[in-house]
């Protein structure tokens, strides 16, 4: 996934190991630097029918669902914008590239997608691809989290890149307090909750240079470009939800969409949300202070 | 001089067998119980339990239909109106000094991962 996991848990220590099996399992079935994964599959499918497993049902699930939810903030079909930027190549191993192999069709819905939960299929229309992007990262903490607590242990703390679940009982047998870096790296807050997730996204990670031009990765749907990184623009935003998963999302679709559009969403579904902005401003929702 | 034998030896052996019965006949009834349990409990070709339940392990390899976005728990907040004042009694004598053994604290704590846009 390209990113650091720090998996923390409280109970026996052989979790530890099942923890990593598990994320290295779901990083060879959700990659779209891997070849052989499921995802780069279906995005190399031509429109066929591929049998893929069942978590990463889950996952294209959990991608048309986030995608209707926030009106398309969170976007997931942005794949070959990104790949005709630029970012073809693992920043963390570059012999993993991906691969996109269609010319996109951006009038199809990702409700065009066929899933087959029985057989275990997925059928994409040609033109339509996916990036599990953050999300995918999200949502494995929160399904390894899960296995850990079905296994016996007491309290788990999964952290992929900066997506973070807590469950369970803390290290200190107290509520679980995580730090949140602003956009310079300073620790300057400190989210509190009893059970929860946490997300940050943010326009200066994962850049790279084209043609002398600075660019990011994370790229509003309705421009198909990386989001505005000249004048006052918003840098980083933070979600606090229930799973990862959506902590991630909702993180995503208030850095996408600002405060004004994004808040009222958040606010509908119970997520607390801040967003930064370039000269260090912030702003939060009235859910927030609850976590803050 | 040898001490007195309480029980004939016979009578001994007696009891010792008959807790030995009773605790093989409960062996077989719960034998029997737990084969009965595991016929309705038959594992299906999807690895699903018939009755419903699921293992642990079909936990994560099962697909699961998408949760809906929501709060998180927010940590227990503490009630003050419900904290009463105690009252100090004035000590009467210079307090005594009783040592009491502390155990060492943890040679590391925990570090939690922070949020960031590292992703």
């Amino acid at each position: 996934m390209g990113n650091t996991a720090d998996v923390s848990v409280c109970g026996d220590p052989c979790l530890i190991e099942i923890a990593q099996r598990k994320i290295a399992d779901l990083e060879h079935k959700w990659s779209r630097f891997l070849e052989s994964s499921d995802i780069s599959r279906l995005n190399n499918a031509h429109g066929a029918t591929i049998r893929v497993a069942p978590e990463t049902i889950t996952l294209v699930q959990y991608l048309i669902s986030a995608q209707h939810i926030t009106h398309g903030a969170f976007d997931p079909t942005m794949l070959p914008v990104l790949i005709d930027l630029g970012y073809q190549t693992s920043f963390t191993q570059p012999e993993h590239v991906s691969t996109c192999t269609s010319n996109p069709n951006w009038s199809l819905p990702v409700s065009s997608i066929q899933i087959d939960k029985h057989a275990n299929t997925v059928s994409m229309p040609v033109g339509i691809t996916l990036d599990p992007g953050g999300l995918g990262k999200g949502l494995a903490a929160d399904i390894v989290a899960q296995l850990l607590m079905s296994e016996g242990a007491q309290g788990v703390c999964i952290s992929l890149g900066g997506d973070i679940r807590c469950t369970g009982q803390s290290p200190s047998g107290d509520v679980w307090t995580l730090p949140i870096e602003s956009p310079s790296g300073e620790r300057q807050q400190q989210a509190t909750f009893s059970s929860g997730a946490i997300a940050t996204s943010s326009v200066r990670a994962k850049t790279w240079t084209k043609q002398t031009n600075q660019l990011h990765h994370v790229i509003d749907p309705q421009t198909r470009q990386p989001l505005s990184t000249s004048g006052l623009h918003a840098v980083q935003s933070t979600a606090i939800a229930n799973e990862a998963v959506w902590a991630e999302v909702f993180s995503t679709a208030v850095l996408v969409r600002d405060s004004a559009i994004a808040f009222p969403l958040c606010d509908a579904h119970n997520i607390a949300a801040q967003i930064t902005y370039s000269d260090g401003t912030t702003f939060e929702n009235s859910l927030w202070k609850e976590f803050v | 001089m040898r001490p007195r034998r309480d029980k004939h030896p016979a009578r001994s052996a007696r009891i010792l067998s008959t807790g030995i019965a009773v605790v093989s006949m409960l062996s077989v009834s719960t034998a029997l119980t737990l084969k009965a349990q595991a016929a309705d409990n038959a594992i299906q070709p999807n690895g699903q339990i018939a009755n419903g339940e699921t293992t642990p392990q079909d936990v994560a390899t099962q697909s699961v239909a998408p949760s809906t976005p929501g709060a998180a728990t927010p940590a227990p907040t503490v009630d003050t109106s419900t904290i009463t004042t105690a009252t100090v009694a004035t000590l009467p004598t210079a307090p005594q000094v009783i040592d009491v053994p502390v155990p060492a604290a943890p040679q590391g704590g925990w570090n939690a991962p922070a949020t960031s846009g590292s992703k």
